[in-house]
């Protein structure tokens, strides 16, 4: 028998080979926002009051913690409040700082070897290279934890974590573009006359966008752990992170463990997840080997 | 290789410029009292003592760190390579990068838990006092340090050896030695492998600042008086001094490693 489809048939085939191509970068966002759903519910934009946070951990002359229970999953702390709502709250605040700093820095990203890419001369990244091979090698860590120093803050953090995204993200930026201009399709392109923005524009960021979200997508957790590293060393003020609730927890390692114990596995868990679904995203769209964040 | 060694060295200059710029105006900002920077009363006794101390100290986390992240990363990143096919690559750098996921300051509290429940000890045993022998304490500490210092490293390096070979393996040349006949092994041993050594070396200094900078946060939170611990409390005192030394002494082995790593082929 060798009868010919219906078109119902064929349409329908087309459809379920397209969207079997696309299954994986459209199932990709759905756990990205049930994790950022299932940790910003309830969460209070804006500045938290800061004595709620202490009160968290000033031991009356009774103390009001408990031990992790059915009702409380974390225990609870000094003041007798849910450790798991605190951690909760004070994980968000950390994944909102890396969020802000991941959008700053991809900003940038975007902006300035784009700018080095409608230049018409033919070593048009070669400045910029030379820039980013100088600060490259450095530990970042190091010049962030000065930054914090000189201006404590979430804006610094969030400043400081951003140009360390946007000098690693323009780096592998910088590598793409200059790849990609070298391919046949680009030079047919400049053969044919097209203007040095219609090629940015038509040739380059397409294919180069997606790769970059990649990137940002694996530098999100690295800057979770920056920021709940500079907080644990004191560097954060006084905002909620699970940070400086590990630093603050860790007086009552003998009386109360599970003050210091069960928001680390929280914030181990968090970053787990980001970084599985970061290297998901960067293997979908091909992002590549990224410098590593310092 | 004189050109590349006098572009290296050039390099080198400038970057430390650029980093004295750096520290030197963050250190001003840091310090409250402009002007009392004393180099001096750093570099002689008993500060120079203190701070010889402190670098042995971090000297002995980098002894087990970066061997480990060198070792591990190059062997590991040959054998992933060799077997791309199974994607041995990512699974050999897995465990290093989901540990790497655990916040290294928490590590801390999981050990000292562990100590306390097991042998009735908070913290790592500094109250004991060694009457005979090595003191293989200090060495015991330096490793659990190094332990999450080098995880994130040690993933790196396994992926950048393994993906800058797998790269190689797709090009003209290779392809042509298997037209030829040759079988896997020798192309990958003996050619490839020879003719990327030099940009293979170059990346040993990528996992370099990762090491240096987990240092500042891990050393404190370890209660291990080293360089990082002296940088953080040096920041919370605002002793010019101390931060800059200390930053110095962080900042040099990366741009050290950096310099070294330019005399090689550009591994990209």
């Amino acid at each position: 028998m060798n009868r010919r489809k219906s078109h119902l048939s064929l349409f329908l085939r087309r459809v379920a080979i397209r969207l079997s191509a696309f299954h994986r970068e459209l199932l990709l966002p759905i756990p990205y926002l049930i994790l950022c759903g299932w940790l910003f519910s309830g969460f209070r934009f804006g500045s938290p009051d800061p004595a709620w946070f202490d009160s968290l951990f000033l031991v009356p002359e009774r103390p009001g913690w408990s031990a992790p229970d059915h009702e409380h999953w974390f225990g609870t702390a000094a003041n007798g409040a849910d450790l798991f709502e605190a951690s909760r709250y004070a994980m968000a605040s950390s994944v909102i700082l890396g969020l802000q700093a991941i959008s700053l820095g991809g900003l940038l990203a975007l902006l300035i070897p784009c700018l080095f890419a409608l230049r018409s001369s033919q070593h048009r990244y070669r400045e910029l290279e030379f820039a980013l091979r100088i600060v490259r090698p450095l530990p970042f860590f190091l010049i962030l934890a000065l930054l914090l120093g000189a201006w404590p803050g979430s804006e610094t953090a969030v400043w400081g974590m951003g140009a360390i995204v946007a000098v690693l993200s323009t780096s592998a930026m910088t590598d793409w573009l200059r790849k990609r201009e070298e391919s046949f399709e680009l030079t047919a392109a400049r053969i044919v006359g097209l203007s040095r923005f219609q090629i940015l524009r038509r040739r380059l960021l397409p294919t180069i966008l997606p790769r970059l979200a990649g990137a940002l997508a694996l530098y999100l957790p690295s800057t979770i752990l920056a920021e709940m590293a500079l907080s644990f060393l004191g560097f954060g003020g006084h905002r909620a992170s699970v940070g400086a609730m590990i630093a603050r927890g860790q007086e009552f390692l003998i009386e109360a463990p599970w003050m210091t114990i069960y928001p680390g596995i929280l914030a181990t868990g968090v970053v787990m997840a980001f970084s599985f679904l970061g290297w998901r995203s960067a293997a979908i769209v091909r992002t590549g080997l990224t410098p590593p964040f310092s | 290789m004189t050109r590349r060694f006098l572009s290296s060295l050039l390099m080198t200059v400038i970057r430390v410029i650029f980093i004295g710029i750096v520290v030197g105006f963050l250190v001003r900002q840091i310090t409250s009292t402009p002007g009392d920077l004393d180099l001096g009363s750093w570099l002689t006794e008993p500060w120079r003592g203190v701070l010889l101390n402190r670098l042995i100290v971090s000297g002995r986390v980098l002894i087990f760190a970066l061997p480990t992240i060198l070792i591990t990363g190059y062997l590991w990143g040959i054998f992933g390579a060799r077997f791309r096919r199974l994607h041995l690559a990512r699974l050999l750098s897995l465990p290093f990068s989901a540990f790497a996921c655990v916040p290294g300051f928490w590590f801390v509290i999981l050990v000292a838990a562990y100590s306390y429940f097991h042998w009735q000890r908070p913290g790592f045993a500094d109250e004991l006092t060694l009457e005979s022998g090595p003191n293989l304490l200090v060495w015991w500490h330096a490793a659990v340090v190094a332990l999450p210092a080098a995880a994130a490293g040690v993933a790196w390096q396994i992926r950048a050896v393994a993906t800058h070979l797998e790269r190689t393996m797709g090009l003209p040349w290779v392809r042509s030695l298997l037209l030829e006949g040759e079988n896997d092994d020798t192309i990958f041993y003996r050619y490839l492998l020879r003719h990327k050594a030099g940009s293979l070396i170059s990346l040993f200094s990528g996992g370099i600042p990762l090491v240096l900078s987990s240092l500042i946060v891990l050393e404190p939170a370890f209660h291990l008086e080293g360089i990082g611990a002296l940088l953080t409390e040096s920041i919370k005192t605002s002793s010019p001094s101390g931060v800059l030394i200390s930053a110095i002494a962080l900042v040099s082995p990366s741009i050290l490693a950096s310099f070294f790593s330019e005399l090689f082929p550009a591994s990209s």
